[in-house]
């Protein structure tokens, strides 16, 4: 490393490096995008045995010693490693003090990419696990590693730093280059999320449910992003919400709505740098046809698809409810008990680009971020703040409202738009709602109902829901959760036997 | 006055010494005796006659006027007289100062077996020759004195005549070995300096002997069959646990009638069936092996050469597999006048392995497990035989996630091949600059190409369930040399003192490149990997090339006065470029002494005792088995992809370390050798005190660091122990004689601290997904420690409040359950050993131990008339096995699977008429006693418990050979000048209790911190072997 970092290219390099610890099956390529996102009210895992390792982690069945476990927890530190090591280098580039102005803008770029991304595996770690170890700098070999926990406010606080920092650093969606990089306006945005996870709640070391008094100043931060983000003209609501997810299937940048996407490929169809979206969490494709099989175990449920009002357009988006043939035809799932097999529909096989590579492994991105998240962020955020919707909230979710029944976007359409005068909880109730209809599967519903503090009140209330639906609906979520212990993932065995300063989580 | 004398020159039985030398004492007249033992010489009337003769005591006779002398030599203390290599020079074995065991080139040679390293099992004692399974063409790995490292290599050094290899000793052919030295304390291996800690072993091959050209042709043909099949579920059995997985689940109770008819009819269908025998189809082959050499050698006493083909060919008892060898050499020998010698050999060898053996995959794609889950019936669609013939299970097609396949089609469809060619070529010339100096020259090169290709037809269950048929080609390639010069200079001395100075430089340089691709997507029809470019999608392709080298200086200093005190020093300097900017060079010192007190003048009246030595010695020596360049920080390549194209990232690899250097042995010897009744009982003992310290751990660190690994020099360990070596001429008569060789080895492993003062540190054997971690190394404790729950059986209806009403049963209070697999009737009950209320991984503990408390080997050698018989047992006690494959066939909760007969007798949870029990009374009613717990009561975590270690002490007939070779005046009638037959059994019967394949197994891992592990063992087979050997 000493003889690195000389060029603005190998800095370029060295960052790239720390994007792609998102990527593969560890990171946003199956784990963190998929399967740590169910069991929920919306969606959860095929199968009701706690059989393999996606089972048991969804079905709330984990043992602490289990693999993904350590694999993401490996993989996001070394993420964070990779960033330390280019925050620490790039400001002691010659050219970082004597380049052009040109190499200095690019060189800061790189910086705010690095800090920014510290920060995002510092977010997920600590949604996923708690308190974890922070560390700061590169890792050498006389460094002490065997660390405590730090307290989850500490690094929130050392997220949001960094995170603006590179908001400050990282130029605006149509200044960047054209590719999956991140744009100013994606780091607020994603700051505006961090924001309402550290002002929400979350399962303390006390084995309580708890959320900071000060929760407010959170909610202020993520109010003073999305609004940022809002007037800053460079992102938008794509018309056709069908189109987002076509454009995803398409491998169609369009950073206006999808904001901040994981870049996944592999040139060989192999799961290095790439995912299974469109296939795990994609309607049943039969083996051998046209389109390439999917084995779909990511599902929604009945009740779900059922509770999209009429009109909505996301619902036949959102939902698939048939399964492609061996033929390719699409044979409708609508019969006797075949409702329970609906999966997610926003990037099945037929929608996708070509023949496959590979049965499981995709070029489909992961998207972290999308414009419509923003803008529920920010009706969340000023509800919240001004103890009731406000006309900033209102116009944020009928943004979206709208777009979901194709109306114009900026027309008040009262068949469409939420009723005025709405109080505060009622608004809150209309925003979680919404969330589940615009971005389920999107890799948000788990936490968001973590962040609410509801995951096992919506889990006991979904399995009743199903159960008196079907008395035999396939759905175990309730079964295994655990309130206070199954809202955090148990710090992995493995590593708590190298360092006995890892205390475990509550319950585990 | 000269007289004529006369006479015959014989052995002790009588037997006529041919070439025994006859000389005038003083003086510069002597003769040889022909054929038949007779002599005649002219000498002095009062002339001393000195009788010599090698392998016999030097006798001398007055001659008084006589014109008659008949002499019996005695035979000499034979061993005392041999020569052993030491590494850079030889001494004898009298002369001996450290800890050195040899092996006979005869003794390997009439046992054969295709390596080198499984034909010195047992011979040596402190050394563990562990095969790790059956599989063809499969290296065993080498221990001596229990080894010290962690996670670093054990294998000794191996030096072939003179060159050390860093190959292994797979390239030799085992009929080429003249002798192999086994250099055990530091004295004797600080000689090779931070190679030498893990001990050393020198071969030596058949060096070209003089006369007139022979022709020798050995072969031997042999068959063999695996010993044993695991038992496992019959139908019966199986239908009873899958129907037990699927009632309760609609889609999988249909599909359990459909394929195997009502439960109702599980009696009338699959009762007394014995179902398909995959282990037999897949595993159970009678293999053939054969093995043939072609030697020519002779010359004039100038010029001398040997020259031999070999082929060896090694079915395995698995479909599909078969290790195979071609190994041709030439040695020439060319003495120029008496100063000069040059010696030249050339060895090629070309070795392939086929087949997919049974290890590759983890435990969900493991070919092993696949032959033992495979459903033992086809069910009510049709015969066993229809389900033997198709590829994949119909039964599981509708299954995505499935990866079972038939074994068969499993074993046919990937195709596995390795094939390594190794040319060595080495040179050496001794000079003899003046009487007392020589200097000897050797320089060694060696080319190595290792190709490894696999390929997964369309056939293969790979195929299937990724990128359609996919291959890969692996190339490696090795290119090296290695020169030394040595001086040595033994000074004309007042008698009663000698010495022996040596002074030496060696160079080492190694590169490697390897390279590789790979492609999927085959078309259906396809030439495989004969053309990778018709794959539609390119796989990886990468390169890789790196190097490393060595520079030495040594020295060493042998001294002895009235061959009475022995005294021996050397020092060695290596520097090495794996090692980190401040740690290049290493130095390693070592002194021996030794006292031969048999020798001493008060011990000459003790007529019984032949020899008696007593040796001490102190040294250090190093090992230096890592990779290259991990002191150095780099950084590796790899890639983000934007806008679906490859980008090059970059990022470091490894925690790089500065410090790095070797480990540091510290070796104590303090040896014994004694030699009764003309050395017909021989009894080396040794004790020896190994401190191993800079112990390079590969350590797993934390994951906060960034990285997963990290090698540094930090903890030690030692090994104690004893050592009994026993030689015994039991009965020794003109024709018939018995031979006993006897050697056991008592080794104490410890480690003594480990990195940063911690007191344990936990492993992983890795071959299961979500695998707690199940080895420990703790301080104060040997390594190789099991680690894992202690369990009670099951628990019981007894543990629970029934509630009649909601049929709910409740855990008392004050029973211990694991939180993330509440505890029911018929779960497994692991133990709470801290007392805290709950099974987590807090209670973990030893529950066994993979070290034994000694090994050993007899050997027995009868001979009668042309007739010779030998018998070999070897043994191990103490260790337990880590039974892996039963531990993942455990999991029985898995649909469809088969398992092990072990689980047949599980907690069952269905009754007669295929309800569901809930009653309390059922329960009890039909699972009194069981402790193996129901189908769903493992839980969910794949973790160790006691009832998977098994005791792995074995004592083995390892081989039994009977020859014959046909009396002298027999074949020379066939103008033969030798010939021989012989027939060996091996692995003729082990006593164990281990339930397993074998328990001579460790696969899971290459490094000494989870040993005793059997998963995917290829089982080992019992085979026979008929061969000849013939010379003209």
């Amino acid at each position: 490393s000493d003889t690195f970092f000389k060029t603005t290219d190998e800095a370029d390099m060295a960052v790239l490096g720390v994007y792609q610890q998102m990527t593969g099956t560890a990171g946003y390529g199956f784990y963190m995008s998929m399967v740590f996102d169910i069991d929920t009210d919306i969606a959860q895992m095929q199968g009701t045995a706690l059989s393999d390792g996606p089972r048991q982690v969804a079905h709330y069945g984990i043992p602490t010693a289990h693999s993904y476990m350590l694999d993401t927890w490996r993989q996001m530190y070394r993420g964070i490693n990779r960033a330390n090591l280019v925050i620490e280098k790039v400001p002691q580039m010659d050219l970082y003090k004597n380049g052009t102005d040109a190499q200095k803008a690019i060189l800061n770029k790189i910086l705010g990419e690095a800090k920014f991304l510290r920060g995002q595996y510092y977010f997920d770690l600590v949604r996923l696990f708690g308190d974890v170890p922070m560390k700061l700098k590169s890792t050498e070999a006389t460094d002490d590693v065997l660390l405590p926990r730090t307290d989850r406010y500490e690094i929130y606080t050392q997220i949001i730093k960094d995170m603006t920092e590179a908001a400050a650093l990282i130029p605006e969606n149509s200044a960047k280059s054209k590719d999956e990089r991140l744009s100013k306006g994606a780091v607020k945005g994603m700051l505006a999320r961090v924001a309402l996870f550290a002002g929400g709640w979350s399962l303390r070391q006390s084995g309580q449910m708890e959320r900071p008094s000060n929760y407010k100043e959170y909610y202020a931060i993520a109010q003073k992003m999305t609004s940022e983000v809002m007037g800053s003209g460079e992102h938008a609501l794509n018309t056709s919400y069908e189109q987002i997810f076509k454009n995803h299937c398409k491998f169609i940048l369009e950073p206006k709505e999808s904001m901040y996407e994981v870049a996944l490929f592999n040139a060989t169809g192999g799961a290095g740098n790439s995912g299974v979206v469109g296939t795990w969490n994609a309607p049943i494709a039969d083996a051998g046809n046209p389109y390439g099989r999917a084995n779909s175990f990511y599902k929604t449920t009945a009740l779900f698809q059922k509770s999209y009002k009429t009109g909505d357009l996301r619902r036949d988006v959102a939902v698939c409810t048939y399964k492609l043939d061996v033929a390719g035809n699409q044979v409708p799932q609508l019969t006797g008990r075949l409702d329970e097999g609906w999966a997610p529909g926003k990037w099945r096989r037929d929608w996708q680009n070509t023949g496959p590579k590979d049965l499981n492994n995709t070029d489909i991105n992961w998207t972290l971020l999308r414009y419509a998240d923003v803008l529920l962020m920010r009706a969340e955020a000023e509800n919240e703040l001004n103890e009731g919707p406000n006309a900033a909230a209102y116009d944020a979710i009928n943004q979206v409202r709208r777009r979901a029944y194709g109306k114009p976007l900026n027309t008040a359409d009262a068949t469409v738009d939420l009723p005025a005068g709405l109080n505060k909880s009622d608004f809150f109730e209309r925003v979680k709602q919404e969330r589940a209809w615009e971005l389920c599967f999107e890799g948000m519903r788990r936490m968001d109902l973590i962040r609410w503090n509801i995951l096992g009140t919506s889990i006991r209330a979904t399995q009743a829901a199903l159960k008196a639906y079907r008395s035999n609906y396939a759905y175990v979520a309730a079964d295994n959760f655990k309130d206070n212990k199954n809202e955090l993932y148990p710090i992995p065995q493995i590593e708590r036997d190298l360092n006995t300063n890892l205390s475990q989580n509550p319950k585990y | 006055q000269n007289i004529s004398v006369k006479g015959v020159v014989t052995d002790e039985a009588g037997n006529p010494l041919p070439g025994a030398t006859v000389t005038e004492k003083g003086v510069a007249n002597g003769k040889v005796t022909d054929n038949n033992g007779a002599y005649e010489i002219r000498v002095k009337q009062d002339a001393i006659l000195v009788f010599s003769f090698i392998g016999s005591t030097t006798t001398e006779r007055a001659v008084k006027g006589r014109s008659v002398i008949n002499v019996k030599l005695a035979d000499d203390n034979k061993n005392l007289n041999e020569v052993v290599v030491i590494g850079y020079g030889t001494v004898k074995r009298k002369d001996l100062t450290g800890a050195v065991s040899s092996v006979k080139g005869e003794e390997i040679s009439k046992v054969p077996v295709p390596n080198v390293a499984s034909a010195l099992q047992g011979r040596v004692a402190g050394m563990t020759v562990a095969p790790s399974d059956g599989t063809p063409g499969a290296q065993p790995t080498i221990t001596i004195r229990g080894g010290g490292s962690i996670t670093q290599s054990n294998e000794p050094l191996y030096v072939v005549d003179g060159i050390p290899q860093t190959d292994g000793l797979s390239f030799l052919d085992p009929m080429d070995i003249e002798s192999v030295d086994v250099l055990k304390d530091a004295s004797a291996t600080s000689i090779y300096g931070a190679r030498g800690a893990n001990g050393v072993i020198l071969i030596t091959t058949k060096q070209p002997k003089a006369g007139k050209l022979t022709i020798n042709y050995d072969m031997y043909y042999g068959a063999k069959k695996i010993t044993r099949e695991l038992p496992l579920l019959n139908p019966y059995q199986y239908t009873l646990l899958q129907y037990e997985r699927a009632l309760g689940n609609a889609t999988e109770m249909d599909r359990y009638t459909r394929t195997f008819g009502d439960f109702s009819r599980r009696d009338e269908l699959y009762a007394g069936k014995a179902g398909i025998n995959w282990q037999d189809l897949a595993l159970g082959n009678t293999a053939n092996s054969q093995y043939h050499k072609v030697s020519l050698s002779g010359g004039s006493t100038e010029t001398r050469f040997n020259l031999f083909y070999s082929h060896n060919n090694d079915e395995g008892t698995m479909l599909n597999s078969s290790a195979e060898k071609d190994v041709m050499k030439l040695t020439v020998n060319h003495n120029l006048g008496k100063k000069l010698k040059v010696n030249g050999i050339v060895n090629y060898s070309n070795q392939n392995v086929y087949g997919v053996g049974t290890r590759e995959g983890n435990n969900r794609f493991n070919q092993l497990q696949n032959i033992l889950q495979y459903r033992p019936t086809f069910g009510i669609g049709g015969t066993d035989d229809d389900l033997i013939n198709q590829d994949t299970d119909p039964f599981l097609d509708e299954n995505s996630g499935n990866v079972l396949q038939n074994p068969i089609t499993n074993a046919e469809s990937q195709l596995r091949s390795a094939n390594s060619k190794l040319l060595n070529l080495n040179a050496s010339v001794d000079y003899e600059i003046f009487p007392g100096l020589t200097y000897r020259a050797l320089v060694g090169f060696k080319t190595a190409n290792n190709k490894t290709k696999l390929f997964n037809d369309a056939r293969s269950m790979n195929a299937k369930r990724a990128n359609g048929p996919n291959g890969s080609i692996a190339q490696a390639d090795q290119n090296g040399w290695n020169y030394s010069n040595t001086l040595t200079y033994v000074p004309k001395l007042k008698k009663s003192h000698s010495l022996t100075v040596m002074a030496g430089q060696e160079q080492l340089y190694n590169l490697s490149e390897n390279f590789s691709m790979a492609a999927s997507n085959f078309p259906n029809v396809n030439l495989g990997l004969d053309d990778i470019g018709q794959g539609a999608v390119l796989g990886p392709l990468s390169s890789r090339k790196e190097d490393d080298k060595l520079f030495s200086l040594f020295g060493r200093a042998n001294y002895s006065y009235k061959d009475r005190y022995l005294l021996s020093a050397s020092f060695r300097a290596d520097g090495s470029s794996k090692f980190g900017a401040d740690n290049k060079f290493g130095y390693f010192p070592s002194a021996a002494f030794a006292w031969r007190i048999s020798d001493e003048g008060f011990m000459k009246s003790i007529k019984q005792i032949s020899d008696l030595k007593l040796r001490v010695s102190y040294g250090a020596s190093g090992n230096n088995r890592i990779g290259n360049y991990l002191s150095l920080d780099l950084f590796q390549s790899g890639f983000y992809p934007l806008n679906n194209s490859n980008v090059i990232a970059v990022f470091p690899n490894s925690l790089p370390n500065p410090d790095l250097k070797w480990e540091t042995t510290i070796s104590k010897n303090l040896g014994l050798d004694l030699g009764l009744f003309g050395q017909r009982v021989q009894l080396t003992v040794d004790a020896y005190d190994n401190r191993i310290s800079d112990l390079l751990l590969n350590s797993v660190v934390s994951g906060v660091s960034g990285f997963n690994n990290m090698l540094i020099n930090v903890g030690s360990t030692s090994n104690k122990g004893i050592e009994f070596t026993l030689n015994t001429v039991n009965i020794k008569k003109s024709d018939f004689s018995w031979n006993s060789t006897f050697n056991i080895g008592f080794n104490n492993n410890k480690v003594t601290s480990l990195n940063k003062g911690d007191k344990f540190m936990l492993a992983n054997s890795g071959w299961g997904e979500n695998l707690e971690n199940d080895y420990i190394v703790e301080v104060g404790k040997s390594v190789g420690r099991m680690y894992g729950y202690k369990t009670n059986g099951v628990y019981t209806v007894d543990d629970f409040d029934y509630n009649p009403t909601t049929q709910v049963f409740t855990l008392k209070s004050g029973i211990a359950q694991d939180p993330s697999n509440p505890a029911k009737p018929g779960t497994l009950k692991y133990l709470d050993v801290n007392g805290d209320g709950v099974v987590n991984a807090d209670d973990r503990s030893v529950i066994g131990n993979a070290t034994p408390k000694f090994i050993g080997g007899l050997n027995n050698n009868f001979s009668y008339k042309g007739f010779d018989l030998s018998v070999f047992i070897n043994w191990s006690y103490g260790n337990d096995i880590y039974n892996g494959n039963l531990l993942n066939n455990s999991q029985t909760n898995l649909n469809n699977i088969n398992t092990m007969a072990y689980f047949a007798d599980r907690w069952i949870t269905v009754n007669a008429a295929g309800q569901r029990i809930t009653t309390p009374e059922e329960m009890t009613a039909l699972n009194a006693g069981k402790t193996i717990p129901s189908y769903t009561g493992r839980g969910a975590a794949l973790r160790l418990y006691d009832k998977m270690i098994e005791d792995g002490s074995f004592l083995r007939i390892s081989n039994v050979s009977l020859g014959y070779t046909f009396p002298k005046n027999w074949v020379s009638k066939l103008k033969m000048s030798g010939a021989r037959v012989y027939l060996t059994a091996y692995n003729l019967h082990t006593f164990t209790k281990y339930s397993g394949y074998d328990p001579e197994v460790s696969t899971a891992n290459p490094t000494r911190l989870t040993p005793g592990v059997d998963f995917g063992a290829y089982p080992r087979s019992r085979s026979f072997v008929a061969g000849v050997n013939v010379s003209f």
